[in-house]
């Protein structure tokens, strides 16, 4: 999943970024309402994490353009701003999700994987295709009963796949959504990544689960053709 | 409970109670007045034609019989009688009704004729005149030998007043009687009028008892009052709205407070839970705790600052005065942040008159001077300019600290001293909390002293601190040592 945290505190944006780091998002982080604004309507991220009170360009403003130009993320707003008012407005604003600092790291871990999964139209966070069962909350992969070792990247990309199962994914997806922006992917490193997830969820003796479409990109599917 | 509707009411019914019976005595009597005139006239009228009928006959005195047409000589009407007597006593003519019953002679009469009140011989009320006259001498009777005898007579005429009385209490009778139905109606009237002239006042108390903490912006409709209501309807608005500001300045200052608390407790509770569930070297750990401390202290200093200004405003904070060289203060406090002016290579300059003595709190007088200097070195840009002056004139002092600016304007200044108040809405900068100068703003006031700020030339901050000093010598009382 791919997230955009926009947080002026530089604190929160350590501890935060660490947290959804290992929480298998791809983060991209700012402290600036300008930047923030400029990251959000250049990027297509699954969710993005918004302070109100920034530096440059307030929060809700920068929601309001992000939703007047047409960008449907989701968006979970964090602030210290605590009235039944500033939710209401932060909602009709267009927020989709609202949550108080100081907040439980569980709760905001957990309402930002829940929005990451509305954006792909799942509610479960239970996905199996095939012999392969993939446990969204618990991060944990099953083939075959048997749990499957995968790095946190290979988690990503496979969770990005799961999510969108049956569809073409493009490389250029995957870059923009596994890898954050601080990292300058090589056309090959998806290659390879997807390469290394292919053999380890593969199963003995079980139809492949990961295709190529040449030139295209991939689709996760227990039944496409070959 | 005081009520004005019945006030109003009862003084306004009572009063016109009164007045109508004012109205009814002066009726009254004013009639019973002009109608006992007339039958007294009346009276008056019978006692001279029994008057002129008397005659001296000889050595009698007879009343001339005029015939059935004279009222008073009719035997029939009881309702009139008279008698007149000599001034012996003896009775030289009577009505016949007083045969049996004859008047007592009224004593004292004169020529003016004089009228009283007597009952009559058949048991009813009448009225009386009484009159002393001579009688005229009957000239077709020839005079006694020695001559005629003039002589004076009291005559005594009496009439029946019942119909007067009766007329009389039938005034009395319409005149209560209208008393008692006006008043009634009087009752309903003014309960009316009286509700309808207080309308407004209900319509103020229904808009004030509407107006709650979250309708502060509501104002009572002054100009569509009564005269009279107006200027308390424009109290009331202007109590309204310096209420809205000191609620808005409360809901600032919580939500302040809210985001000044709330934000490090959530970088602090972040910290730990990020650190607690993914561990790193210890060289990560170490730096976590670093933060915790950082953090911790951040919000330790609010907290005091905090709680100063509120130990301040509730006059708990306790004053230690002493003899305090304000100079040699600044210069302690300048000492570690001319390092920091110099790492932003300001321009300082620094006047200090040495010879300025406060009697005051050392320490409360060194957090003002801390927070004015810090203020000037955290907000004056890169390669601006500070000047720190301290100025002394007979028995004042006056500290100045003026820094280049170039972001506030003339609106912000009044928004200085305001508790968590900073130019930047965000509230980014973790490290100022906006409570150093509304500190310093309290601490001045609590020790008498004067703190205010001015924009000057549009990029030239200037805080003033300014009270009064001790003069070239101490009093006594204060003298160091």
């Amino acid at each position: 999943m791919k997230l955009l945290l926009i947080e002026d505190s530089l604190r929160l944006q350590q501890s935060l970024g660490r947290a959804l780091r290992h929480a298998g998002c791809a983060v991209d982080i700012t402290g600036d309402g300008n930047e923030g604004f400029w990251y959000a309507a250049n990027n297509d991220y699954d969710v993005i994490v918004l302070d109100l009170m920034l530096p440059g360009l307030d929060g809700l403003t920068l929601l309001q353009r992000l939703r007047a130009q047409g960008k449907t993320g989701h968006v979970l707003i964090l602030t210290a701003k605590d009235t039944v008012e500033d939710r209401v407005r932060g909602l009709n604003c267009g927020a989709d999700d609202y949550l108080v600092k100081p907040f439980a790291l569980a709760e905001l871990l957990a309402r930002v994987q829940s929005l990451g999964r509305r954006s792909h139209g799942r509610k479960t966070s239970r996905l199996v295709i095939g012999s392969l069962e993939i446990d969204l909350l618990a991060r944990r992969v099953m083939s075959r009963g048997q749990p499957v070792e995968l790095s946190p990247r290979e988690y990503r990309l496979l969770e990005f796949l799961t999510l969108r199962r049956g569809e073409l994914v493009s490389r250029a997806d995957i870059e923009a959504h596994i890898y954050d922006s601080e990292v300058e992917p090589m056309s090959n490193v998806v290659d390879s990544a997807v390469c290394m997830l292919r053999k380890k969820i593969s199963a003995p003796g079980q139809p492949p689960l990961l295709h190529t479409r040449r030139g295209l990109g991939y689709v996760l599917d227990d039944n496409a053709p070959a | 409970m005081k009520s004005i509707r019945r006030h109003l009411t009862t003084g306004l019914l009572l009063s016109f109670a009164a007045l109508w019976c004012a109205g009814a005595v002066v009726l009254y009597l004013s009639t019973r007045a002009v109608l006992l005139a007339e039958f007294d006239a009346t009276l008056a009228a019978k006692a001279r034609g029994l008057a002129s009928l008397t005659e001296v006959e000889g050595s009698k005195v007879i009343i001339e019989d005029a015939g059935p047409s004279l009222p008073i000589h009719n035997a029939a009407r009881a309702s009139d009688i008279f008698q007149i007597w000599l001034d012996d006593g003896t009775i030289v003519a009577a009505s016949p009704s007083l045969k049996n019953h004859p008047l007592p002679r009224p004593p004292g009469l004169a020529e003016q004729p004089r009228f009283w009140n007597l009952p009559l011989p058949d048991g009813s009320s009448g009225r009386a005149i009484g009159v002393r006259f001579t009688p005229r001498l009957d000239p077709d009777v020839p005079a006694p030998a020695g001559g005629a005898k003039r002589v004076e007579v009291t005559l005594v005429v009496a009439s029946s007043r019942v119909n007067l009385d009766r007329a009389l209490h039938a005034i009395l009778a319409v005149l209560v009687g209208g008393a008692v139905l006006l008043l009634a109606a009087a009752a309903i009237a003014i309960r009316r009028v009286v509700r309808s002239g207080l309308a407004p006042v209900n319509l103020i108390a229904e808009q004030a008892a509407a107006i709650e903490a979250h309708s502060l912006g509501k104002r009572f409709p002054a100009d569509a009052m009564p005269a009279e209501l107006h200027p308390i309807c424009k109290r009331l608005n202007d109590l309204l709205a310096r209420l809205e500001a000191s609620f808005d300045r409360e809901r600032r200052f919580n939500a302040n407070v809210a985001h000044e608390l709330r934000t490090p407790i959530a970088e602090l509770r972040t910290l730990a839970e990020v650190n607690l569930q993914w561990p790193e070297d210890a060289a990560a750990t170490r730096q976590a705790f670093q933060e915790a401390l950082q953090i911790a202290l951040q919000m330790e200093t609010l907290v005091t600052s905090l709680l100063a200004i509120v130990r301040c405003e509730s006059g708990k904070q306790p004053l230690n005065r002493e003899p305090v060289a304000l100079a040699g203060l600044i210069e302690t406090i300048w000492q570690p942040l001319a390092v920091r002016a110099a790492a932003k290579q300001f321009a300082v300059r620094v006047d200090l008159d040495r010879a300025c003595q406060l009697h005051t709190d050392r320490a409360m007088l060194q957090s003002i001077v801390t927070n004015l200097l810090a203020n000037a070195v955290a907000h004056t840009p890169p390669r601006g300019t500070v000047h720190i002056r301290l100025q002394q004139t007979v028995g004042e002092f006056t500290f100045t600290v003026a820094n280049t600016t170039d972001n506030l304007t003339a609106q912000d200044i009044p928004h200085l001293f305001e508790r968590f108040w900073r130019k930047d809405p965000a509230r980014s900068d973790s490290q100022h909390s906006g409570l150093g100068l509304a500190v310093a703003q309290t601490f001045a006031q609590a020790l008498g002293l004067r703190l205010g700020a001015q924009l000057i030339a549009a990029d030239t901050l200037t805080l003033e601190l300014a009270g009064p000093s001790l003069s070239h010598e101490l009093p006594a009382s204060v003298q160091p040592g």
